[in-house]
């Protein structure tokens, strides 16, 4: 898929509280050797109890007005993925739509996806933009899941983290634009990540599972059929669920450690916020031309995007 | 024939740093060190050495080594 919108500028919030992890391990009878090289998160993000999906997303908003100029007539796409809206109606977008204030000539949706939903976030936003043939879009992520992680429960109570990222989609500037996609969901595998209206329920060892299985195939799909090796790509995020399933990853791939960051030490997996925050830092050091991204998670779903910087 | 070895050595592919000299086939594995990402990837090195899916009921009731030397065996009959 070459659409030519461009990924061109990414804003971030990360709520400042922070709560410690190593107070928490204990009473849930997780070791410490386990915390810091297992799950690979020392202390996580959380929000605060009265800001709501929408309000971080606008906070992202303004960490992007703090980067670049966002004319908000020439935006005809406004798009949320989240899986933690606001309410069920309206959609999220349009609440964010209208805290922005922006203008009457711009579609409003939201997408539910989980940890691979800004992959799936920015190929559907490319491909819209391109068939609208005018305008930019703001793709948001946000999934506070401190509103629905159960702190008793020893398997989610250390790993996830709060935040939102906004992307803003250009047609002109200089970017990363998708070249290629890979996406799927493995059949009968819903239960393995699923919310019960009180709480999360995440079964481990099928999120490994699928993971281990799928998101190799997927990245090696995506090299293949662009006539890629891992040395022809500069940098490959992959969600880091937890340090444990990116170092599973990046051994059953054979890359190096350079090119793969991990870096939600102080923050925590923020699930579909953790690739754009990944790539922010890349669009910052403007020096890594391809790379590919692969979210994966609820579903069990994943998606891979092969993205090159273009002028 | 599925034979304890053939279990054992996954363990290296797992990456599972255990005395393989103290391992001690009926005792659950959670005893003798190993987490729940250690019995996570001995599972799916499992699925993918022998061609199965473990369904989330029986994966929770393998737990020693010679219960999967028992799971395996009895599904490639």
């Amino acid at each position: 898929m070459k659409t030519g919108i461009r990924i061109a500028t990414i804003g971030t919030y990360i709520p400042r509280t922070r709560v410690p992890n190593a107070e928490l391990a204990p009473g849930l009878e997780i070791q410490p050797a386990f915390l810091e090289n297992k799950i690979g998160v020392r202390q996580r993000a959380v929000k605060d109890a009265t800001e709501r999906t929408s309000d971080l997303c606008q906070k992202a908003f303004e960490s992007l007005l703090q980067r670049r100029h966002v004319d908000l007539a020439a935006v005809r796409l406004v798009c949320v993925v989240t899986q933690n809206p606001d309410c069920r109606i309206p959609h999220t977008a349009a609440i964010v739509h209208r805290k922005l204030g922006a203008g009457k000539q711009c579609a409003t949706f939201d997408i539910s996806q989980g940890c691979a939903g800004y992959v799936h976030g920015v190929a559907i936003a490319s491909a819209f933009l391109q068939s609208l043939g005018e305008g930019d879009g703001l793709l948001f992520t946000c999934d506070p899941y401190s509103v629905i992680v159960d702190p008793k429960d020893r398997g989610t109570a250390l790993i996830f983290g709060d935040a939102a990222t906004v992307t803003y989609l250009s047609r002109k500037e200089p970017g990363y634009t998708v070249v290629d996609s890979d996406f799927g969901t493995v059949p009968e595998s819903t239960e393995c990540l699923f919310d019960d209206g009180r709480r999360l329920h995440m079964d481990g060892r099928q999120v490994f599972s699928n993971a281990a299985r799928e998101v190799p195939e997927s990245i090696r799909r995506i090299l293949g059929r662009n006539e890629l090796t891992n040395d022809d790509v500069d940098q490959f995020l992959l969600h880091p669920g937890s340090k444990y399933i990116v170092d599973f990853l990046r051994g059953a791939l054979g890359l190096d450690h350079t090119k793969v960051p991990f870096g939600i030490e102080d923050y925590g997996n923020t699930v579909s916020s953790s690739i754009p925050l990944m790539l922010e830092g890349c669009l910052t050091l403007h020096k890594y031309p391809r790379i590919v991204s692969s979210g994966f998670g609820v579903g069990f779903s994943w998606g891979t995007n092969l993205v090159e910087w273009r002028t | 024939m599925i034979t304890r070895d053939n279990i054992v050595e996954l363990f290296g592919a797992a990456e599972i740093h255990v005395s393989m000299a103290d391992l001690k086939d009926g005792e659950p594995l959670a005893m003798q060190g190993l987490d729940s990402l250690d019995m996570a990837n001995l599972l799916f090195q499992i699925e993918q050495k022998f061609g199965l899916t473990i369904s989330p009921n029986d994966a929770s009731r393998l737990r020693t080594v010679q219960d999967m030397v028992d799971y395996v065996g009895s599904k490639r009959h």
